[in-house]
């Protein structure tokens, strides 16, 4: 199933914020951060930032393994190539 | 008879590639640092705390990455007991890293990182902890959530 834009942000934010470069981590959680609240203001802050996290964090696991599978078939096609 | 010039491209081992070569466990080489840092009481514990934060990255690294391994595979959640053990054993290993580097100063790292993405790094794992072993939103905060994610205010 598609996901709103908002959705795909925060979870790609949330990756780089995991799996990016080290140096890259501080900027990276700050992106995630301000999404959520964004998410929070946008509820009226009737949920917090932290709640929106947790309960997208089984959409997240789901988005983790995906990114896993694609990886792997990018280095699988790498390695089928000519000259590898 | 003249030696032929090294060529740029060549790998410096004939049977290795780069990315062949063999890897150290992130645990065994803290093992190293820190039996280094024993022998040298007046090792300065800024450069201490900075070569113990190059390792605790690479173990949050291998860390995730099995995570991601096991979630992919399917098998994440059928052993959850060892995701938390380590996950704990990082949170508690980077508090004390953390603590160390504030107090007691950290050796130049940066371009690599900075204080504030180790920081960043142990937020990260906590959140992933309360995510995953923390308490559960009520049924109407999921609804709200819910919402925000398909065009609903709540």
């Amino acid at each position: 199933m598609a996901r709103s834009p908002e959705l795909e942000a925060i979870l790609e934010a949330w990756f780089r914020s995991e799996y990016g470069a080290p140096n890259d981590r501080a900027e990276a959680r700050a992106a995630l951060i301000e999404l959520l609240e964004k998410a929070a203001q946008k509820s009226g802050n009737e949920v917090t930032p932290f709640q929106i996290q947790s309960a997208l964090y089984d959409r997240y696991k789901v988005f983790k393994a995906e990114k896993f599978k694609s990886s792997s078939v990018q280095v699988a096609q790498s390695a089928l190539k000519p000259n590898n | 008879m003249p030696l032929p010039e090294p060529s740029l491209s060549a790998p410096r081992f004939a049977f290795l590639s780069e990315s062949e070569e063999p890897k150290i466990p992130a645990n065994k080489a803290a093992s190293v640092v820190e039996w280094i840092a024993a022998q040298q009481p007046g090792l300065p514990r800024p450069i201490a705390n900075a070569a113990l934060a190059k390792i605790w990255l690479l173990q949050v690294d291998e860390f995730r990455k099995s995570e991601q391994l096991m979630m992919a595979s399917g098998e994440h959640d059928k052993d959850l007991t060892t995701h938390c053990f380590f996950l704990l054993k990082l949170i508690s290993n980077g508090k004390l890293l953390l603590d160390n580097a504030k107090t007691m100063g950290i050796a130049e790292t940066t371009p690599e990182f900075t204080l504030n993405d180790l920081q960043a790094t142990f937020d990260s794992l906590q959140t992933t902890y309360f995510c995953e072993y923390g308490p559960k939103n009520s049924d109407r905060q999921n609804k709200i959530i819910e919402g925000l994610f398909n065009g609903q205010k709540s």
